[in-house]
């Protein structure tokens, strides 16, 4: 504590004046002989020590009210280093980049970030008139271009709030480059206000030598404090038939330099349902693994929380959404029905779909004829198999179609009633690709030996952009679909612009399942039969999840195992299905956007360009259904921090040479300059008074000594 | 001591005793009520009862109406007001000089004009009075005597006396009860700031021999009311010590005890059948007295005559 009146030290010295005071009443009090004094010392034996205790507080209350007069008056107050960059006294044009990451928002009492906004309003103080000054905020993609007014400087400062972004401090520095090259000022200047957090500088760069000088002031401390993080949660379905559980695993790291026990905890629909720990070495990374026994219908937001206390609890959660698990009815119309079970096409696929004693499932088949569609209420089913069908009339497909625009799932598989004219003609726009003739991979074989059979081409299942039906097929525990023969089956014509994709292939690479979105509902084509007929899938072991998946996904019943989630940071793309016009995103925070639809490829999208904050962010395309709830959202996404922003690694001061080569470059922290080879500095200090802080004890004393008055005065 | 010091307390002291005798005259002046009625029966118009002839009895005194009509003697018995013994007890202890201002009344000059005062009386009307003047731990005695001439030699006797020292009740209570013959009114003249055990042992020990008794508690109104306002040393009149207060503070808290001692007092004097009296030395002692009398004679006659 320093004053800049020092000489009211002095009055310090009346704080002797109460105790004064005190014996000197004392001193002055008369003798009176008193007949009663029985009762009078009675009375003080008995309230000797209360009133002691008053008469010093008072005493104390009013020593501390005169020592609190004579520093306010001596005015107090600290010296707060500041950057004393050499700035020059001649014109110059400087350009402040204030990091606004996630990794600044640590800290405490006081946020990295705030004081960065300190520094930065110091600074601006420090600059002459006929200075020039500029602004970015490099997460919010705010530049204020070098301008000699200040005060939009100093209020967007004081307004700005960290991120939940990554910084790319050495693309803003060559911008700010570039920004101060055009404006030809002479003393060209950049001052970074950050925490050197290695993450920051990851831009690959060519830059020229800059021909002015860059500073950097660090906030950040050592860099290595105990800090752990998340990963974006990965969601996978553990079986297929009888209990459904979700295997959910955590990205878990350690950025310290010490290893540490991470404990984490699992909620789902903001209720604790499990909690697990796991052993983390320093600087690594592993990854721990939940699994949940799920029900049906499930709609839950679920976030995975690290309970140890570290340098930033705003990278201590990650999120995630689970959706789907309803009950799914299925019509299966038949082309072969009869009376023998066996001799039906669906024989196999009916009881593949319920096993009933075997296994549970939540799907229900029913089998009918072809006939007997006219008679069936198509909306009781979510999909609808055609398992080698002749299509009746035209009249039938038009239900379908509805059925299908309306948000069913179609199953179509063909066979030998199956012509492939009248389904082109008929089903022309339900049809992932228009069907040709049929093949057989070995006709014209001579012998036994030339009989070779096609299989499902399984590269397909460990492709990065795999169909969602196919992700069961990597776990080493499930049966491998490739081993099934296919003797026979349709050939697709090949389209300019494919109006569906292509999820299963054959080993000759023909198309063996393909998928097409109609209106709001899917349409899946097998290209081969869906029985025994034409190929021996339905005895292997992998029919039964194969046919599953479809279901289930046809049925949009399928858990939402997605994969990554989003980060942070990044852009969101969302087609918009015919009939919608745009589309309203809500965050977990209750956020609401707008997405206007762009033309993109002759399709209409909607986007966000940068997701902001994390959480779970609800989608739905308008118009659509009211009141919107988490229940009817068209799309959920789970958005997470990147965690290489908690990484507090600093940049080394050579490789920020390197990435940043300039004329003079220069590294202050609080406690001191560590120059470039080209700079010499030294740290200035500036005055924060708080007197104030004295006059407001002098108010909060005097409130306590009227307090104790008031009080003997009750007594 | 020189001559002119002699002389002049000696000037001192008879101006005292003048001024006593006249205020205690004054006093009396207004209570000529009879303190009390004889044990012994005697020859009088007002009838008391009547008992049982027995060898002895005078035979003027049988009635001989109740003879002729139950053929058994009876003896008339006839109230008098006759000579009593009775006892002034007037505490000289250091706490009865207080106030101890000139122009005030001191509690032990009030206490001895109202002592006179009973004097004067008990004297005039036949009765025998003695006193005893408690301080410094001790006692002076002056014996019961009758007559008029009794009553200066008690007044000088309070008039030498100087309020000074301790004084404990209890244990001089027995060697007074000693010096007191026979059953006798014993009137206790002192402010009674003492242990409260002592005070009770001695009321008890006097009841026990079948004395009457009388309390009059004497304080100052400062005592009654603590008046002060500044922090003051506070000095004990018995070597209690002193000590500095806050008179603000602890008001409250004395005034609650000395009301609290004083029900205690009262409650004794109940116990004790004696009676009690209080006086403010800011007050008249003659009417104080005279009311006290009025009341006592009231309470009597109901006594008499329930």
């Amino acid at each position: 504590m320093k004053f800049s009146a020092p000489v009211f030290l002095l009055g310090l010295l009346a704080m002797a004046i109460p105790v004064i005071i005190h014996f000197w009443k004392m001193r002055r009090a008369k003798i009176l002989r008193f007949g009663a004094i029985r009762f009078l010392l009675q009375s003080e034996e008995v309230t000797r020590r209360r009133r002691k205790f008053w008469e010093y507080l008072l005493l104390l209350c009013r020593m501390l009210l005169v020592a609190a007069v004579s520093l306010a008056l001596a005015k107090p107050f600290r010296l707060e280093s500041v950057p004393a960059f050499s700035l020059g006294a001649g014109q110059k044009s400087l350009i402040i980049i204030l990091d606004d990451s996630l990794s600044m928002q640590r800290g405490r009492p006081q946020t990295l970030f705030e004081q960065a906004k300190k520094t930065a309003l110091s600074i601006l103080d420090q600059l002459s008139d006929i200075d020039r000054a500029g602004l970015i905020l490099p997460c919010q993609e705010l530049q204020i271009d070098p301008a000699q007014d200040r005060d939009p400087l100093r209020k967007k400062i004081i307004a700005s709030q960290p991120t939940f972004l990554r910084a790319r401090i050495s693309a803003w520095v060559s911008r700010s480059e570039e920004t101060l090259n055009r404006s030809g000022a002479k003393a060209k200047k950049i001052l970074v206000i950050t925490d050197l957090q290695k993450a920051s500088f990851t831009d690959a760069l060519a830059l020229n030598r800059f021909e002015g000088e860059i500073y950097f002031y660090d906030l950040g401390q050592s860099g290595l404090e105990n800090n752990l993080s998340l990963g974006p949660v990965e969601l996978s379905r553990e079986s297929l038939s009888g209990e459904e559980s979700v295997k959910i695993a955590a990205g878990v790291y350690n950025f310290s330099g010490e290893p540490v026990p991470a404990r984490l905890a699992l909620d789902l629909g903001g209720q604790s349902v499990s909690r697990g720990a796991l052993e983390l070495k320093r600087f690594s990374g592993g990854e721990k693994n939940f699994v949940l026994n799920l029900r049906e219908n499930m709609n839950a937001e679920g976030k995975i929380e690290l309970l140890n206390p570290d340098a930033l609890e705003l990278d201590n959660q990650s999120y995630f959404h689970l959706r789907g698990g309803g009950r799914v009815r299925v019509l299966i119309v038949d082309g072969n029905f009869s009376a023998d079970l066996t001799a039906r096409q669906s024989f196999y696929l009916e009881r593949a779909l319920n096993p009933k004693l075997y296994a549970l499932s939540r799907i229900d088949p029913e089998v009918i004829s072809e006939n007997g569609l006219s008679r069936i209420e198509l909306k009781n089913f979510q999909v609808i198999v055609l398992a080698d069908c002749s299509l009746l009339d035209q009249a039938q497909v038009d239900r379908l179609r509805n059925f299908a625009n309306s948000g069913g799932g179609l199953f179509i598989a063909l066979g030998e009633k199956v012509n492939p004219e009248k389904y082109n003609r008929l089903l022309r726009d339900l049809l992932p690709r228009e069907i040709r003739e049929t093949k057989i991979p070995f006709a014209g074989a001579q012998g036994k030996s030339e009989i070779q059979p096609l299989h499902i081409d399984s590269s397909f299942i460990g492709a990065q952009e795999r169909h969602p039906i196919l992700k069961p097929f990597l776990s080493p525990n499930q049966a491998d679909p490739g081993h099934a023969k296919f003797y026979k089956y349709f050939l697709l014509y090949q389209e300019l612009v494919p109006k569906g994709k292509v999820i299963l292939r054959l080993t000759d690479g023909s198309p063996l399942l393909l998928e097409k979105s109609f209106g709001q509902g899917n349409v899946f084509l097998f290209a081969s039969t869906i029985g025994p007929g034409w190929n021996d899938l339905c005895i292997h072991p992998a029919f039964l999840p194969l046919v599953h998946q479809s279901m289930l996904y046809l049925a949009r019943s399928l858990y939402e195992t997605r994969g990554k989630g989003a980060a942070v940071g990044d852009q969101v793309e969302l087609a918009l299905p015919s009939g919608k016009s745009s589309a309203l995103a809500r965050t977990s925070r209750g956020t609401e956007m707008n997405l206007q639809p762009e033309k993109q490829a002759g399709q209409s999208i909607v986007r966000i360009s940068r997701l902001l904050e994390p959480g779970i962010y609800f989608f739905w395309y308008l118009p659509g259904p009211e009141p919107r709830t988490k229940e009817n959202a068209d799309f959920i996404l789970a958005v997470n921090p990147d965690p290489e922003e908690s990484d507090f690694r600093k940049i080394s001061i050579p490789d920020l040479k390197k990435i940043l080569p300039a004329s003079a470059l220069l590294v202050q922290t609080e406690k001191g300059v560590k120059p470039g080879p080209e700079t010499e500095t030294q740290t200035s200090f500036v005055k924060k008074p708080y007197h104030a802080n004295f006059l407001l004890l002098m108010l909060a004393l005097a409130g306590l000594e009227l307090l104790i008055l008031l009080r003997s005065g009750w007594e | 001591m020189t001559f002119c010091q002699g002389k002049k307390e000696a000037l001192d002291l008879i101006s005292r005793v003048r001024s006593l005798e006249l205020k205690s005259r004054e006093a009396a002046e207004g209570a000529l009520i009879g303190l009390h009625r004889s044990r012994h029966r005697g020859s009088s118009i007002e009838f008391s009862e009547h008992r049982a002839y027995s060898p002895g009895d005078e035979i003027r005194l049988i009635d001989w109406k109740i003879f002729g009509k139950t053929d058994r003697y009876f003896i008339k018995q006839f109230e008098d007001e006759t000579r009593v013994q009775a006892y002034l007890l007037l505490d000289a202890s250091g706490s009865m000089a207080y106030p101890e201002d000139r122009d005030k009344t001191s509690k032990f000059e009030y206490g001895s004009i109202i002592a006179a005062a009973l004097a004067y009386l008990l004297l005039g009307q036949g009765d025998a009075v003695g006193l005893a003047l408690i301080n410094r731990g001790g006692f002076n005695w002056m014996p019961a005597r009758a007559g008029e001439r009794h009553f200066p030699e008690l007044v000088e006797m309070m008039a030498r006396a100087e309020p000074e020292g301790q004084t404990r009740l209890g244990p001089l209570m027995f060697e007074l009860q000693n010096r007191i013959s026979r059953k006798s009114l014993v009137i206790l003249v002192s402010d009674f700031f003492d242990p409260e055990k002592e005070i009770e042992s001695s009321l008890k020990l006097l009841r026990l021999a079948g004395n009457e008794l009388v309390l009059f508690q004497l304080l100052a109104p400062e005592e009654m009311q603590f008046p002060f306002d500044r922090i003051t040393w506070f000095e004990g009149l018995e070597n209690e010590g002193r000590v500095l207060i806050d008179p603000g503070q602890l008001r409250r808290k004395y005034l609650n005890l000395l009301k609290s001692w004083q029900d205690r007092l009262q409650r004794l004097c109940q116990e004790q059948a004696a009676d009690f009296e209080l006086f403010l030395t800011s007050q008249n002692p003659g009417k104080m007295l005279c009311a006290y009398l009025v009341h006592r004679s009231q309470t009597q006659r109901r006594r008499a005559r329930p």
